[in-house]
């Protein structure tokens, strides 16, 4: 195989990352390209590391009069090799080694960057390149984002990294939990983004697991059924009318399966993450918040045999929050199959 | 059912009337889609079109995204079309983006000139890439300097510890401590013009009037101002005013030792899996264990995971363990840490200091006044002295430094040590703000 090292443009890259972590490794590791990211699925800013990455890989392959786009599989063992993921406490050299025989759909790097690749690709920063199967390419917006540098979130100029994310983010048209595949390239009907900072001005706040139930079920946000569903479903579980598990059983979860219930789980950390890191929310804890008038409701939300234990922190929008859902909400999700007849 | 083309034409047509503010040409879109009417017709339908003479707009808001609404099979051709209408090139460069610069009508450089990669913000910008310290490029431990919407760099002085970080690193002296507080001089409006610039020019300009203005003169601070900085910074980030927590408190560690020279780096932040909360990566290396307000004074805890950051340090950075230095480093000196580190030194012959945030502030104000210290000075801090830096071994470490430099017996020696009885000589549980007030 082609070794990305090889190739200038990574050479220097790698040269760059090596020089922070060339000391990292486990004691009995000989491999000393590793490194841990910090939380690579919940932070923007490891996002903007993986685009420049993916950036580079592209100009040199359009360089190389390889096409003007990025290959998943390259980009995933670029940032493997130059130190960009692993798993915690295994030596990359050894987890590749392990991998070696699987299909790329096993190779753990491999689908930890198509998962990010994919949320770049929801935020409208790469798209596919048509006619290649696994291959992207930067759009404007990610071709701007790349330009951003030092801490997140910084500013070029009176632009700021802030904003455009945001605005970014409030396009998002992203898949409810229960979309297939086929509705994952253009048929979004979800504001997932919009529809969780909706949920939260309800009251103020929402947990991770109240996100799963109401956001990330929405089928499509344009048939107002199901956006009062939404509320209502909310408003009963606040209320005690139903616990967690009925919430869970009405959006088709099994709360019997534990990957299921886990798997929407995740989902909203990571946009949950992405508001606090922008500002658009604070986390406070249960205990604390409205001086803890909350965690009698919650008990009661969770006091039944459930896969999750009962919540210790609470999502409160902010003021920053507020005025940006002031600004969007008024703005209507137009679907692509809207074009057709 | 719709053709293709129809649908890439409707596509590109109601992009370019939801991001035009004024509406389109119909004429000038007869160039582009000779069947508009038909798709006029059709978008009329669906949407809210206010048609007037010769221009069409769009009367209501909608999300359409070029990106995030089309499929990527049609996309190319809708992007081109979409372009041509709203005739504008696909994003501008943020390296071309306006940017402010200030520039003084007398050549007067003691105020802000609004820099480019501005010293007193961001270490250097290729630290982005600083896989091991999440926050390589914060200056400001609490990340309170920032670009306002008029692209001028601001201090939320509200929240200002006085570290004095980014005093001492801005070239031209205009930041300086007033009141506590770090302030930016400004030039009035008759003193300066202020440019709209690009980023190269304002990197051009930055460049030019640093070589200008040369070395930066050392400040010579008084015993009073240094002991009201010192007890000023101790107020601020105890438990009773900011409680800094970890990210601000490691990384006031980290700048304060880089700023004296060494090559610092927050290691402690969550996923890094590292002991070391600050590691110090060269000349010599040492694994710190730091305790910010919010978690606790330095315990016998923080002790021994002092002892393991260094042996995990050793290990990263392929070194023999003894040529590791461990420290403990925190606002207080808890009950028991000091016996606990004499212990380790008396039973094992293991050195860890432990110091306080005022000690560590204390040094690099002493650094960047009158007396620079050299990574060798700087090293007798972590091989020669175990338990709690007091008064005493304060005083003992710049004697050792007056006798490296040939100042023994020199009135600046005398001046020290008054300086540090001065500082350092309060009551204990005082000094370090967390109880002053309590």
């Amino acid at each position: 195989m082609l070794n990305q090292r090889d190739i200038p443009e990574h050479k220097n890259l790698a040269a760059k990352l090596e020089k922070n972590w060339e000391h990292i490794g486990n004691q009995k590791s000989q491999n000393k390209d590793i490194f841990w990211p910090g939380k690579p699925k919940s932070e923007l800013s490891e996002y903007r590391k993986y685009l420049l990455i993916a950036y580079t890989e592209q100009k040199r392959s359009a360089q190389a009069g390889e096409g003007d786009c990025f290959s998943e599989n390259v980009v995933a063992e670029i940032i493997a090799q130059i130190g960009g993921m692993n798993r915690p406490g295994v030596s990359f050299g050894k987890t590749a080694e392990q991998y070696k025989n699987e299909t790329t759909a096993n190779k753990s790097h491999i689908t930890s960057f198509r998962m990010s690749n994919r949320i770049l690709k929801f935020l409208g920063f790469v798209c596919r390149e048509r006619g290649k199967s696994n291959y992207y390419k930067l759009t404007s917006y990610g071709k701007q984002w790349v330009k951003f540098q030092g801490e997140f979130p910084s500013k070029m100029g009176i632009l700021s990294e802030s904003d455009f994310i945001v605005e970014r983010l409030m396009n998002a048209n992203v898949f409810g939990v229960h979309d297939t595949i086929q509705t994952w390239d253009y048929r979004f009907r979800n504001r997932i983004f919009l529809n969780l900072m909706r949920c939260i001005n309800i009251n103020g706040y929402i947990t991770n697991t109240e996100a799963v139930v109401t956001a990330f079920h929405l089928h499509d946000e344009r048939c107002p059924e199901q956006m009062n569903q939404m509320i209502d479903r909310l408003n009963r579980l606040r209320n005690g009318e139903i616990n967690i598990v009925d919430a869970y059983r009405e959006c088709n979860i099994d709360p019997r399966i534990k990957p299921a219930v886990t798997g929407a789980y995740d989902g909203p950390k990571v946009l949950l993450s992405f508001c606090r890191s922008l500002g658009l929310l604070k986390e406070d804890n249960i205990t604390e918040y409205n001086n803890g008038k909350l965690k009698d409701m919650y008990k009661k939300m969770f006091a039944i045999r459930f896969q999750i234990s009962e919540p210790k922190v609470v999502n409160i929008i902010t003021t920053y929050g507020k005025k940006i859902l002031e600004q969007e909400k008024t703005r209507r999700l137009v679907g692509f199959d809207e074009l057709y007849f | 059912m719709s053709s293709i083309s129809d649908l890439i034409d409707r596509a590109a047509l109601l992009l370019a009337l939801s991001e035009s503010k004024s509406g389109l040409s119909l004429s000038e879109l007869k160039k582009t889609f000779p069947d508009i009417d038909k798709q006029i017709k059709f978008l009329g339908k669906k949407f809210k079109l206010r048609i007037e003479g010769d221009n069409v707009s769009l009367d209501e808001k909608i999300c359409f995204d070029l990106y995030q609404s089309i499929p990527s099979d049609i996309l190319p051709e809708v992007e081109d079309k979409f372009r041509i209408l709203i005739s504008q090139p696909a994003l501008s460069d943020p390296d071309d983006e306006p940017r402010k610069i200030i520039i003084s009508k007398d050549g007067n450089l003691t105020s802000c000139i609004n820099c480019a990669d501005p010293p007193c913000m961001t270490y250097n910008k290729d630290e982005v890439f600083n896989a091991v310290d999440s926050l390589a490029s914060r200056v400001c431990p609490d990340n309170l300097i920032q670009i306002d919407s008029d692209g001028i760099i601001q201090i939320d002085e509200s929240k200002c510890t006085g570290c004095m970080i980014c005093v001492n690193r801005c070239p031209f002296s205009a930041i300086t401590l007033v009141n506590d507080v770090a302030k930016i001089s400004r030039f009035t409006s008759t003193a300066a013009d202020v440019k709209d610039v690009n980023l190269s020019e304002q990197r051009k300009i930055t460049d030019e009037l640093k070589v200008k203005v040369g070395d930066k003169p050392s400040q010579i601070y008084s015993k009073e101002d240094i002991k009201k900085t010192l007890d000023n910074f101790d107020k601020k980030v105890s438990k009773l005013e900011q409680n800094w927590d970890q990210d601000p408190y490691y990384v006031c560690i980290r700048n304060w030792l880089n700023e004296l020279g060494l090559e610092a780096k927050y290691t402690g932040s969550p996923g890094k899996l590292r002991v070391a909360d600050v590691t110090i990566d060269s000349p010599f290396a040492v694994g710190i264990e730091a305790k910010s307000p919010a978690e606790s004074d330095v315990d016998i805890g923080a002790i021994r995971q002092a002892d393991h950051a260094r042996r995990q340090t050793a290990s990263f950075l392929d070194k023999n363990i003894n040529d590791v230095y461990a420290a403990a480093i925190g606002q207080g000196v808890g009950r028991g840490s000091n016996n606990e580190a004499q212990s380790l030194h008396d039973q094992e012959g293991k050195i860890i200091p432990i110091m306080t945030g005022r000690v560590l502030l204390y040094i690099f104000l002493k650094h960047i006044s009158d007396l620079p210290m050299t990574p060798q000075d700087l090293e007798k801090l972590f091989s020669d002295f175990y338990g709690e830096m007091t008064l005493e071994e304060i005083k003992e470490f710049f004697t050792e430094y007056f006798s490296a430099h040939n100042m023994e017996g020199q009135q600046i020696e005398t001046k020290t040590m008054e300086e540090i009885d001065y500082c350092f000589s309060t009551n204990g549980r005082q000094q370090r703000g967390s109880y002053s007030n309590s």
